[in-house]
């Protein structure tokens, strides 16, 4: 899918972040690798340091907390939302949807949109996308997108090919109308056909078959089946081709790019993939899988919140997003970025 | 071919990387180990695999490595 909007607007956005912060000697302590081999590790994948929301947090008590805080330092009106969009693998309850719950904290006017929605790694791409799409409505005000997850605290610390890289965060942002009427360049993928290759069956309501089973069948079934060749392979072949469709739908040169903001799996993939592009790598954040974990939904505008903080307040950037992974999908958005209202971190209590 | 081994085996020093079987398949090594290899060899030769050559079948022997480092080399 292609298609393009104007005259929108990303006005700020606050992430969120656990208190608990593990360091990788920390998680060393926990697998049975060597001394030498989790160095190696740590250096082959970049890991440093991640965040996990302590175990009694759930995303609307999160979302509610830094609502509460933009409220408080009149970065946001109550007055002027006009929906609130949830995309996270772990809402609060099956039903009502996570952005009910959060509405009815606030007592929002019956009005206001609310809607969930479940894309994982490309959550705040997709998510854009279904702001733009309200933003269409002219009496629109301002859209409140919230990603991420609570996904990290329940995970198995001696399991190498997932804790370290694993980290909560949960990111709002604002997204309104403008007068400047900029192109924003949105394009879609779904490689549907290739779905195993990440599968998270728990919770579901599918009662596996035998086959299914066995092929998911390495992790317990209340954790996630990766196949990482497959997913990897997907990076770096089919993701590359689709970050150039995109550039050539929006007729934008890569060198006009300012940043390249991606879903951030690890640094690894995210830095081969700036060499696949041949974009240079000061253009493309690969560190937020270094300094929080892999947070899902909420990479990129964490990605925009570490790295970009205090530039993008005054400044402006044409960018590209990319989120991809689960599905198999990819989400590509080329637009400006800039002159935000906020752009902060906050280290919560959760 | 023997620079090859020695990292192979700094990375899994519990084989000896001798015997002639699919490193892969065998065991040996696993997707991380593979990851780390490129890390590895892309210092030691001083090359940039490229992220679409990181495929299983090229990092199945010691002489399926060799070929990778000379198309590094060739790219790079």
């Amino acid at each position: 899918m292609k298609t393009i909007f104007y005259g929108k607007k990303i006005s700020g956005i606050l992430t969120l972040l656990p208190e608990i912060e593990y360091t990788f000697e920390d998680d060393m302590k926990y697998n049975n690798l060597s001394v030498k081999q989790n160095q190696r590790l740590q250096k082959t994948m970049g890991y440093d340091k991640h965040r996990i929301f302590k175990s009694d947090t759930f995303v609307s008590k999160v979302a509610v907390f830094g609502l509460k805080y933009l409220f408080e330092k009149n970065l946001l009106n109550k007055d002027d939302i006009s929906a609130v969009i949830v995309a996270t693998t772990t809402p609060d309850f099956l039903m009502p949807p996570t952005s009910n719950l959060i509405a009815s904290e606030f007592d929002l006017d019956n009005s206001v949109f609310c809607m969930d929605t479940n894309q994982q790694c490309a959550g705040f791409t997709n998510g854009l996308l279904q702001t733009f799409m309200l933003l269409n409505n002219d009496n629109m005000k301002k859209i409140v997108l919230i990603t991420g997850d609570v996904l990290a605290r329940d995970l198995d610390r001696s399991n190498t090919n997932s804790y370290p890289l694993s980290g909560d965060a949960i990111c709002i942002t604002i997204v309104e109308n403008c007068d400047k009427k900029l192109p924003i360049y949105f394009h879609s993928i779904i490689d549907a056909i290739s779905y195993e290759a990440l599968v998270y069956p728990s919770m579901g309501f599918r009662i596996l078959t035998e086959e299914e089973r066995k092929k998911f069948s390495n992790n317990p079934l209340n954790s996630i089946h990766m196949d990482g060749q497959a997913v990897f392979q997907y990076v770096m072949q089919n993701v590359p081709l689709y970050i150039n469709q995109t550039l050539e739908f929006s007729n934008a040169l890569k060198d006009n790019i300012d940043y390249y903001l991606f879903h951030q799996p690890n640094k690894f993939m995210v830095d081969k993939l700036a060499e696949k592009l041949r974009v240079p790598k000061e253009k493309v954040p690969s560190n937020v899988v270094t300094y929080y974990g892999n947070s899902n939904s909420s990479t990129i505008p964490v990605c925009i919140s570490h790295n970009l903080k205090d530039k993008i307040l005054k400044n402006n950037y044409k960018c590209m997003l990319a989120g991809f992974g689960a599905g198999l999908s990819y989400s590509g958005i080329i637009m400006d970025l800039g002159n935000f209202d906020f752009c902060e971190k906050i280290i919560t209590n959760f | 071919m023997e620079e090859i081994r020695a990292i192979l085996m700094d990375v899994r020093p519990e084989y000896d990387f001798l015997n002639n079987v699919d490193f892969i398949e065998y065991g040996m090594l696993d997707s991380f180990d593979v990851l780390t290899l490129v890390t590895e060899i892309e210092e030691k030769f001083n090359i940039r695999i490229d992220g679409g050559d990181i495929l299983p079948e090229n990092f199945c022997s010691i002489g399926a490595i060799e070929n990778l480092i000379l198309k590094s080399k060739q790219n790079t």
